[in-house]
């Protein structure tokens, strides 16, 4: 199963281009972040990604099926997570999921086994007689995951599943995500919260004013972008000396002497590292602490972003 | 056993969804039960201080008087209470914000709008049926007969049936929440109105001994009109349900010809001179109505609508005046006002002149109007407000014509502003002075000149939107198969 995201643009009659040419794709069991300032144009491919938006041109297909040209076969494909959690009066979890797996055409027995196992895995089953406007955020969440689920969709997308979510709940949530990735679903999630994205995502799509700004695995993106890597040194005895030495180093840079240790950027190679330590004890500078700090996905956005909205 | 066990499983499974779930929240939830208690206790208290009041014995239509009574309570649950109910669910569920339940099912939104229905008249009948021991009781009294008591339920669950589908399709216009609650209030009003109009009507018919059935071509042409109302209501509503990228307008406009044709030609045919008229009025309203929407629609198709457009030419031709879209839309609402208004001073000898020549007058000016506002939105206006608002357009400028003729007419002469006979001039492109017959003729001719100059200026559009009627060419081909996750760069 793949999902490609071929030149994807929406462009609105006001003038607006909330997409202007997405190009990207991803395979089962992978989980993708999709991230990007607000007003960047996420919930308009999220939506076009559901079939509940038409895209000016371009197409995404998934496992081959066009959602402009194959909607309906599409949408029983996509396992759609909206940011807006359901808020139905006078209904339970269970006759809520009993409902969506009646639109969605499950039928007999099977419906009753398919909705048994949706509750059992997202964790509801001890609250399904509970109606839906008294759950809290975090069970609506859940909720919300396990109807997108009723289909058995290959690709699930989710627009912001996190927010507003307490730290006990985003765990769970994120739980939920990588046994989903590892049972084979691709998975498309947006959020804000950019640490848990890097602990969850093997991939990552940025986007910033419609506009791709990098996609693809995200520990490739960070290396590529990583062309400087910021090293950190405590030396034994007086810093001043380690920091005149590394003054003399021709390609270390952005000096700074921080309490008893020195910080520099050195290109984030780590055979250049290794040099750089030799040269130093070599130097008689003795050493007794050493660290790098690589970019993370936040720097990564920061740093391709600019905080453009339209 | 088994055997039955499995038919009421296969019969569950064949139920509409949203029936099975509006039933399930109704039950649940406290309205629909406080309501029935409420309403049982209000018909019960009913027929006691009938009963119980003095002169009961002399009057000769006891029976009769409280079936009045009954059928009146039951028509205020089925024209106001339920469909208010159920409209203020869907409103709720229809909101914009709220992407769960009309979106992201494969529900065809035929399904989700008929099963609204549908529940909404179960619950209807759930009230019916709590009327139906007390209605039963008026039998055994005096002045009634199963005719009057039959006519009188299937007219109430008629009105019933159209006020639900008139409240559950204001429901589903998509406008703010603000707009909404406005909207609510206007439906409201709408709906009590309906209800005293019934009861109105309904008691001076019983009051008369006479029901509709007495009246065959009355009974035919109200069930007509109430039918042609609640399914084209359900077909806007599950227009306005579809994505607006969806082909939306064809089922409803197909509605509309089919039965504009039907209609027509059994007044035709039957040369029922009142029939001709109704026919007139509705299909003038119905179109005029059409065309404001037309004119609204989006000037492209999408993807999604261009899979569908045959690839033949004839099958284009064929299906062209149906799709969605504006070009088209405007050309099918013009085709069928110019073959309505010929059919109509035409067709029938005995059609009043006057009325034919206000009816000419009205459909000249909805043109003008509308043809008027979508040149303005296109030459002016297309970047400041949305294509979805041309009518809204229409609107204003109808408005400043009309207001403004009365302005300048108080400026100029401000002894005599009011007689229109006098100041006719100040009324020009004003519909509603039509009915002056001094200054109608002019007015027609005023207006024809309009509609010209307007058809001359909007016929490059016309032509150029048959012309770009084509079913969609072949997808741009996937790219080459990258390798995983995608090597994609910044732009």
């Amino acid at each position: 199963m793949r999902v490609q995201v071929i030149d994807l643009k929406r462009f609105f009659t006001n003038g607006v281009r909330a997409v202007d040419g997405l190009n990207f794709s991803f395979h089962e069991g992978q989980v993708f972040g999709f991230v990007g300032p607000n007003g960047a144009g996420k919930t308009t491919t999220m939506r076009i990604m559901a079939t509940l938006d038409e895209p000016t041109s371009g197409d995404v297909r998934i496992d081959g099926v066009s959602v402009v040209e194959q909607p309906e076969e599409a949408r029983r494909r996509v396992g759609y997570v909206p940011d807006t959690l359901p808020a139905h009066r006078d209904i339970t979890i269970h006759e809520y999921l009993d409902f969506f797996a009646r639109a969605n055409e499950i039928r007999g027995t099977q419906r009753r086994t398919v909705v048994q196992s949706v509750e059992d895995f997202t964790g509801v089953t001890p609250l399904r007689g509970k109606e839906l406007v008294h759950l809290s955020k975090g069970m609506k969440q859940r909720v919300s995951l396990a109807r997108a689920l009723l289909h058995d969709p290959d690709l699930l997308i989710m627009d912001e599943p996190a927010a507003g979510l307490d730290p006990n709940a985003r765990i769970e949530l994120r739980e939920l995500i990588r046994s989903l990735a590892e049972a084979g679903k691709s998975i498309f999630i947006s959020s804000h919260i950019l640490d848990e994205l890097s602990e969850l995502c093997d991939g990552v799509v940025i986007i910033e004013q419609g506009r791709l700004q990098r996609a693809g695995h995200l520990k490739e993106i960070l290396v590529r972008e990583d062309a400087l890597r910021t090293m950190r040194i405590k030396p034994l005895g007086d810093p001043d000396q380690l920091y005149r030495a590394l003054l003399e180093v021709p390609y270390a840079s952005e000096h700074q002497l921080l309490e008893g240790e020195v910080f520099c950027a050195v290109p984030a190679d780590d055979k250049t590292c290794s040099d750089l330590l030799s040269h130093l004890i070599g130097q008689g500078i003795a050493i007794v602490e050493y660290g790098q700090e690589q970019a993370d996905l936040e720097d990564l956005f920061m740093k391709v972003t600019r905080g453009k909205v339209q | 056993m088994s055997g039955f066990l499995e038919m009421v499983g296969r019969l569950d499974d064949r139920v509409n969804p949203i029936v099975v779930k509006e039933l399930r929240q109704a039950m649940r939830g406290r309205m629909i039960p406080i309501m029935l208690i409420i309403y049982e206790a209000v018909l019960l208290l009913c027929m006691s201080l009938y009963l119980g009041s003095e002169g009961i014995a002399a009057n000769p239509r006891v029976g009769l008087d409280l079936l009045i009574v009954f059928n009146s309570i039951f028509l205020f649950a089925g024209i106001v209470l339920v469909p208010i109910s159920m409209a203020v669910r869907l409103g709720f569920e229809r909101n914009q914000d709220n992407t769960d339940l009309l979106f992201i099912t494969t529900l065809p939104s035929h399904r989700i709008a008929g099963g609204k229905l549908l529940a909404g008249m179960i619950l209807t009948v759930l009230f019916l049926f709590a009327t139906l021991p007390f209605m039963t009781t008026t039998y055994m009294l005096r002045g009634v007969d199963f005719k009057m008591v039959f006519s009188m339920v299937g007219t109430s669950l008629m009105m019933c049936m159209v006020s639900l589908q008139f409240a559950l399709f204001v429901a589903v216009l998509p406008v703010s929440r603000a707009f909404k609650t406005t909207l609510g209030l206007g439906t409201l009003s709408i709906l009590v109105t309906i209800f005293i109009s019934t009861i109105t009507i309904m008691g001076n018919m019983a009051s008369r001994g006479t029901t509709i059935l007495d009246q065959l071509e009355e009974a035919i042409g109200f069930t007509v009109i109430v039918v042609f109302l609640t399914v084209i209501l359900y077909q806007m509503a599950v227009a306005l349900i579809k994505p607006h990228s969806a082909n939306r307008a064809k089922p409803l406009r197909q509605w509309i010809t089919v039965m504009w044709f039907f209609s027509g030609a059994a007044v035709v045919l039957t040369g029922y001179s009142n029939g001709i008229q109704v026919w007139t009025v509705f299909s003038l309203i119905t179109l005029i109505i059409a065309l404001f929407v037309a004119v609204s629609e989006r000037e492209e198709w999408g993807p999604r609508v261009r899979r569908k457009i045959p690839g033949s030419p004839l099958g284009r031709s064929m299906v062209y005046l149906f799709y969605s879209g504006a070009p088209n839309g405007v050309l099918w609402c013009l085709s069928l006002l110019t073959v309505t208004l010929i059919i109509a001073a035409n067709v029938h000898s005995k059609f009043n002149n006057e009325d034919l020549q206000i009816f000419v007058g009205f459909a000249l000016h909805a043109v003008g109007y509308t043809f008027a506002a979508h040149i303005l939105h296109h030459t002016f206006l297309a970047k400041r407000v949305s294509k979805n608002h041309v009518w809204l357009i229409a609107l204003i400028l109808l408005a400043v014509m009309v207001i403004g003729g009365w302005v300048l007419a108080f400026l100029i002469n401000p002894n005599d502003f009011t007689s229109i006979s006098r100041n006719g001039i100040y009324h020009l492109f004003n519909p509603f002075a039509l009915p002056n017959d001094t200054w109608r003729f002019f007015y027609l001719a005023c207006a024809a000149a309009w509609v010209l100059i307007m058809l001359a200026m909007r016929v490059r559009w016309l032509i150029d939107g048959r012309r770009r009627f084509l079913p969609l060419g072949p997808m741009i081909p996937p790219q080459p198969e990258p390798a995983p996750a995608t090597e994609t760069e910044a732009s």
